[in-house]
């Protein structure tokens, strides 16, 4: 078969125009779907790990808000139980109290030693307080010293010195270190 | 052979050129590409629309989520500060050292035969680790052998609670000096003990260091 001239610019003319059609059907149509598809798988991309994020995030929190009311419990118990106020004002007069409940007379007033906030432990501070018992016994000072590590909790014997008294051989002479957890209001 | 006349021969070769016309079937081989074209483009519009959805959904649930999880997150930095600080102070209430049975332990293993004339004992605050000392007077046939009884005693019992006990005389002299007890003079000797040792921590037991053999 054999084209003529006229045919061959026909069969080209319909080539260009097969062209035109799919340039524009590319540029026009086509990409701007293509657009809109990334666009959206874009999104979706970097939604997903935020959406689990913020899932994990609210299932974690919701996982603590648990146990928080247990905690706070703990904590108001804690704080319940430290008298209100300046310790020099309370904690002395305590310590002689709980001594003589204990059978031992002799209390010098607890001495305020240093006084330190502890970063893990704010809205509270540490106190370290020196108690003199000049005229003790042995064993009865154990006993005294059994009740108070179980009486309070929130104090720490730091130091024991027990000593010959010195008027009178029967009785010992004590001094204890302690520290105590209280209310730091400042904080 | 007749002879045939074809008298159609102009009307057939239009008819034979109208069939093969390229323009013509261009127009139809373009018509057949953009019926396929424009099924493709519906195709890809439904795809598109899925993953646009898709996105749109994603978009509202963070929307609603966002301020969600960043309430949360504040919450989550109270309520951790909050159990942390309980665990603290519990800890520190828990894993105090108690001076009372060291006291006992002390008080089951001095003799008769032995006084102490100074007890010192301190806690590192927060720590695990503890000292004690302790001075006073052995009276016996043996003095010296009286005060290292007296050592390997507490020592033992100290090893029934604590873990890592060293013990050691800072000083043991015999002294000029005697007494009397239970009608015969003794002979005595001045020392001075000294115990480190670690409290474990809750659930641990302590190290299995043997006891010195008298």
């Amino acid at each position: 078969m054999k084209f003529e001239a006229e045919e061959i610019k026909k069969a080209i003319l319909s080539g260009i125009m097969v062209i035109i059609v799919l340039y524009v059907y590319n540029n026009m149509l086509l990409d701007d779907l293509n657009r809109r598809e990334q666009h959206a798988n874009e999104i979706i991309g970097s939604l997903n790990p935020q959406i689990s994020k913020a899932r994990e995030q609210i299932a974690r929190t919701a996982l603590l808000g648990e146990t928080a009311p247990l905690d706070n419990q703990v904590l108001e118990q804690i704080k319940s139980s430290i008298p209100a106020g300046e310790p020099i004002t309370w904690f002395p007069p305590r310590i002689v109290d709980f001594f003589k409940r204990q059978g031992i007379d002799k209390v010098a007033p607890p001495r305020k030693g240093t006084e330190a906030g502890d970063p893990n432990m704010p809205g509270f501070k540490k106190i370290a307080w020196t108690i003199d018992l000049p005229r003790t016994e042995f064993i009865q000072l154990g006993i005294a010293i059994a009740g108070l590590e179980n009486e309070d909790p929130l104090l720490e014997i730091t130091g024991v010195q027990i000593e010959e008294s010195n008027d009178n051989f029967q009785y010992q002479h004590a001094t204890l270190n302690v520290s105590t957890i209280v209310r730091d209001d400042k904080r | 052979m007749p002879l045939h006349l074809n008298l159609y021969h102009e009307i057939q070769k239009q008819q034979l050129q109208r069939r093969r016309d390229p323009l013509k079937l261009g127009i139809y081989a373009v018509g057949v590409l953009i019926a396929l074209l424009i099924g493709y483009y519906f195709y890809r519009m439904q795809q598109v629309y899925d993953v646009t959805r898709q996105s749109g959904q994603l978009q509202t649930q963070w929307q609603s989520l966002e301020p969600k999880s960043k309430d949360a997150a504040a919450l989550e930095i109270v309520l951790t500060a909050q159990s942390k600080l309980k665990e603290t102070v519990v800890s520190k209430i828990d894993y105090r050292f108690f001076w009372a049975p060291m006291l006992q332990k002390i008080q089951i293993a001095v003799p008769r035969n032995v006084q102490i004339t100074t007890f010192r004992g301190s806690f590192e605050p927060g720590g695990r680790t503890g000292a004690i000392s302790l001075n006073g007077v052995a009276a016996g046939a043996q003095p010296r052998k009286v005060a290292e009884d007296l050592r390997t005693a507490l020592l033992a019992k100290c090893l029934q609670s604590y873990t890592s006990v060293t013990s050691n005389f800072s000083s043991l002299e015999d002294s000029e000096a005697t007494v009397l007890l239970d009608g015969k003079t003794m002979a005595t000797a001045l020392f001075s003990l000294q115990f480190q040792f670690t409290v474990p921590l809750p659930g641990a037991t302590p190290s299995p260091t043997p006891v010195p053999i008298k």
